[in-house]
């Protein structure tokens, strides 16, 4: 190829450059070695070093890549399989950085009596976009719980309201699956293990970000646009498109200088795996909105449940310091009695005398609240499963930069009452990659602002609104002042009775519009 | 087309003198073809000249004053591949492969997203701004890729200071372009017809010319300069000379009439699409709307 000779000082650098948009211009087999580099095997801290590398211009140009992930987590990950499931995006040059170590997440076998505590519920819409791409197969579908029946109320009015299958409209009914994240998680790596596209995605994990900086200029190319990262392990990586799926406290939103705005709800969200009297074969998933937080209940397979208890950060410690029996004792309280019978049992610690008195109260319920339905009583907390974290609402002004651009909790956080929070980093995944498929065929830069903004434009709006009624709902419910008990009391009860209204909430919930 | 030219002529009262000069008919353009083609530079006159080059350094800017070009350019992209896909003769066309001239290339919007299209294999950008131009080469630089692809060059000339490139012939190769474009450039030229004649020479049959430019209508002048560049300034001031504009029947005119100039060549050229292209604020660029209103899109295939 004519350019050789042409740059012959800096050819070098073919090899990465090369690897960018153009297939066709691959070069001679001198230097495929480090271009289609070691397969991506987790665990591996694997480099982006070519074993050929003789030369520094050899290691900056095996360097280059279109598109850096940072972030492990299950946006950073849909991101990566999605772009390589792409007849148009799989050649681009990946490379996927994660702090923590994969190794475990990749070769989990799991333990059928153990649930890990961190689950998420799954829209039907984003479990197409996980089928489509590829990676619904890899999943363990054994520990997957889909549910067609959603059962909330008000915990000082006891107003409720009853979501089922009906108000969907889905083919099975399903208004969404409660599934483990290590089990996405497993499931994503094994689908990027299973693509033979070329080049593998390069996975170099337990690896920190130790800088992002701007790129270096030299000779015939300026990279001083493209972001530079110089991780733990000592090597660089540089990237025409630098992907944040770092989560809340994102460095790379920080490095690009974009603000996020929010506010902290002053709860923690109290999370466990527990343990049901019986396995009662219904699909519900609870929530009973409490003034300090609401409380929900999600069913796991084999009588198992999820609980995502949201209360303030004092009863959070208390609750993760009781005993287990107590714990379970409290949990049953939290979804039959009044506040004022729970912030008594609350403020007892002996076992014993909090499961006596909750039996004297749960007897004395009124009738017709028995005639309420309740979930099965939880008997057991999974050892070591209870854990809690601070609940906050973030947006980010804009989710693109030149050469950046955000997805997920990097780019907003949610409280996780509505089982959104997931969702909506996997329609951002699905919306970028929809951007860039464009770009490619158009001949576009992929990490040009322009191209960006379509994918900022596309969801901010409808994250802006997601995350607002989220918010607005959490505000609304965490009061037991009077009128507005009494208004959303009347507020849930009108929309009760119109199932048009529900099916137009559940659509919206089950991510119909989101992706 | 005398009766059409006098409609044209009465609407434009206020500037009676330029727009005959400009009256796109056949002959009259020729005629002013053979004036400039000795002093070429004339393709351009001193003031777009001025105009572009003060535009050069924001040119990448994607919230700049050529943010519409950036988001037009993917429509483009489509056109040309989309006719190429619909409207290549097997025999005669290729379509991969493909050596494009992009004339008045600006910053290389255009010409950028061409060479990363890997059916193109080489692409010449030309552009009389040496100020745009530099910005081009500058903004190449920033992505490796087009660097040592070797696809992309770029050249500070006129077209019609480009050697006409040589046809096939025996123990030689086709030297002529698979395409040409001229988007957004004849409505900046003195001569189009020149410019339009410069570009059919050196284009090789079965190949394409394709033109983006905008119909001289009370609509186009609504949309282009008075909202535009005055109203809404999403456009930089000046950019647009109304009575530059060009209407899509007289280039498609233009076309047809063209094979006749040539006797003998055996030259034919076919008008094989058109679209009309508009930006709705908020929505962004629509192609598919009427093609004699505004901004529009036409392909021009050379036949043997």
């Amino acid at each position: 190829m004519g350019f050789y000779t042409r740059h012959a000082t800096l050819r070098v650098f073919v090899p990465g450059c090369n690897a960018a948009l153009y297939s066709k211009f691959r070069p001679s087999s001198r230097f495929s070695s480090s271009l289609a580099s070691a397969p991506p095997v987790a665990g591996e801290t694997a480099s982006v070093k070519s074993d050929k590398a003789s030369s520094a211009y050899d290691k900056i140009a095996s360097c280059l890549y279109d598109v850096v992930v940072v972030g492990g987590g299950i946006s950073g990950l849909t991101l990566a399989a999605a772009l390589k499931s792409s007849r148009y995006t799989s050649h681009l040059r990946i490379a996927l950085v994660e702090g923590m170590p994969l190794a475990s997440v990749k070769s989990w076998s799991p333990d059928p009596d153990i649930y890990s505590n961190r689950v998420s519920s799954i829209t039907p819409a984003s479990q197409q976009y996980l089928s489509q791409i590829g990676v619904w197969d890899h999943v363990h579908t054994e520990r997957v719980q889909a549910y067609d029946d959603m059962r909330v109320w008000d915990g000082v009015s006891g107003a409720r309201i009853h979501f089922d299958a009906f108000h969907l409209g889905t083919e099975d009914g399903t208004l969404a699956y409660m599934t483990e994240n290590l089990n996405l998680q497993h499931a994503l790596l094994s689908r990027l293990g299973s693509l033979s596209s070329d080049p593998p995605v390069t996975i170099l994990d337990n690896t920190k970000v130790a800088e992002i900086t701007n790129g270096y200029e030299f000779d015939d190319v300026d990279l001083s646009s493209w972001p530079t990262l110089k991780l733990s392990t000592g090597d660089s990586l540089t990237a025409r498109l630098l992907i944040g799926a770092d989560g809340v406290n994102s460095p790379v939103r920080a490095f690009a200088n974009i603000e996020s705005r929010g506010w902290d709800y002053n709860q923690h969200g109290l999370v466990a795996s527990l343990e049901m009297e019986w396995d009662d074969r219904q699909r519900i998933a609870w929530q009973r909105f409490l003034p300090t937080g609401p409380i929900a209940l999600l069913p796991m397979p084999d009588g198992k449940a999820s609980l995502v208890w949201s209360t303030t950060p004092k009863y959070a410690a208390h609750l993760k310091s009781l005993g287990a029996g107590a714990f379970c004792t409290l949990v049953n309280a939290a979804f039959r009695l009044a506040m004022v019978d729970l912030d008594y049992l609350i403020s007892r610690v002996d076992e014993e005398e909090i499961k006596e008195d909750f039996e004297w109260r749960d007897a004395r319920l009124p009738v017709e609240a028995e005639g309420q339905q309740f979930p099965v009583r939880v008997v057991e907390v999974q050892k070591g499963s209870r854990a809690s974290f601070p609940l906050r609402m973030r947006h980010c002004d804009t989710y693109v930069a030149p050469r950046i651009a955000l997805v997920g909790d990097a780019a907003h956080t949610t409280h996780p009452l509505a089982g959104q929070g997931l969702n909506l980093g996997q329609g951002d995944v699905a919306s970028l990659v929809r951007v860039l498929e464009r770009a490619v065929q158009h001949g576009s830069d992929i990490g040009d602002e322009v191209v960006l903004q379509a994918y900022w434009a596309e969801r901010y709006p409808v994250n802006h609104v997601m995350l607002g009624v989220v918010d607005k709902l959490q505000k609304l419910y965490c009061t037991d002042f009077p009128p507005i008990v009494g208004l959303r009391t009347v507020g849930l009860e009108v929309v009760e009775s119109l199932d048009w209204v529900k099916k137009m909430i559940m659509r919206q919930a089950a991510g119909s519009s989101v992706l | 087309m005398e009766k059409y030219l006098m409609r044209v002529v009465s609407r434009l009262k206020t500037d009676k003198r330029r727009m005959v000069a400009r009256s796109f008919s056949v002959r009259s353009i020729d005629h002013r073809h053979n004036q400039t083609r000795s002093h070429s530079n004339a393709a351009f006159s001193a003031e777009e000249l001025s105009h572009f080059n003060a535009l050069a350094s924001t040119w990448w800017d994607a919230s700049g004053p050529s943010r519409l070009l950036h988001k037009m350019n993917p429509l483009r992209i489509s056109f040309i591949f989309d006719t190429i896909d619909r409207y290549a003769i097997q025999s005669l066309s290729r379509e991969t492969g493909l050596k494009v001239l992009d004339v008045g290339c600006g910053g290389g919007i255009l010409t950028e997203s061409l060479a990363r299209n890997p059916r193109v294999s080489s692409v010449t950008g030309i552009d009389m701004s040496e100020d745009v131009l530099a910005i081009a080469q500058q903004h190449k630089k920033q992505d490796p890729a087009l660097v040592f692809g070797g696809k992309l060059e770029y050249r500070l000339c006129s077209l019609l200071d480009m050697p006409v490139p040589k046809a096939a012939s025996e123990g030689h190769e086709e030297e002529r372009y698979d395409a040409v474009t001229l988007f957004e450039v004849l409505e900046h030229v003195p001569n189009p017809s020149g410019v339009l004649k410069a570009a059919t020479d050196r284009v090789r049959p079965g190949g394409w010319i394709f033109v983006s430019t905008v119909n001289r209508t009370a609509a186009a002048y609504l949309t282009t300069i008075f909202m535009g560049e005055k109203i809404l300034r999403i456009v930089p001031e000046g950019t647009h000379t109304w009575s530059k504009y060009i209407n899509e029947r007289e280039l498609r005119e233009w076309f047809n009439e063209h094979k006749t100039t040539v006797p003998g060549s055996g030259e034919h050229w076919d008008v094989v699409r058109s679209e009309g292209c508009i930006y709705v604020p908020f929505v962004g660029w629509n192609v598919g709307g009427p093609r004699d209103l505004g901004n529009y899109f036409l392909a021009a295939r050379r036949l043997q």
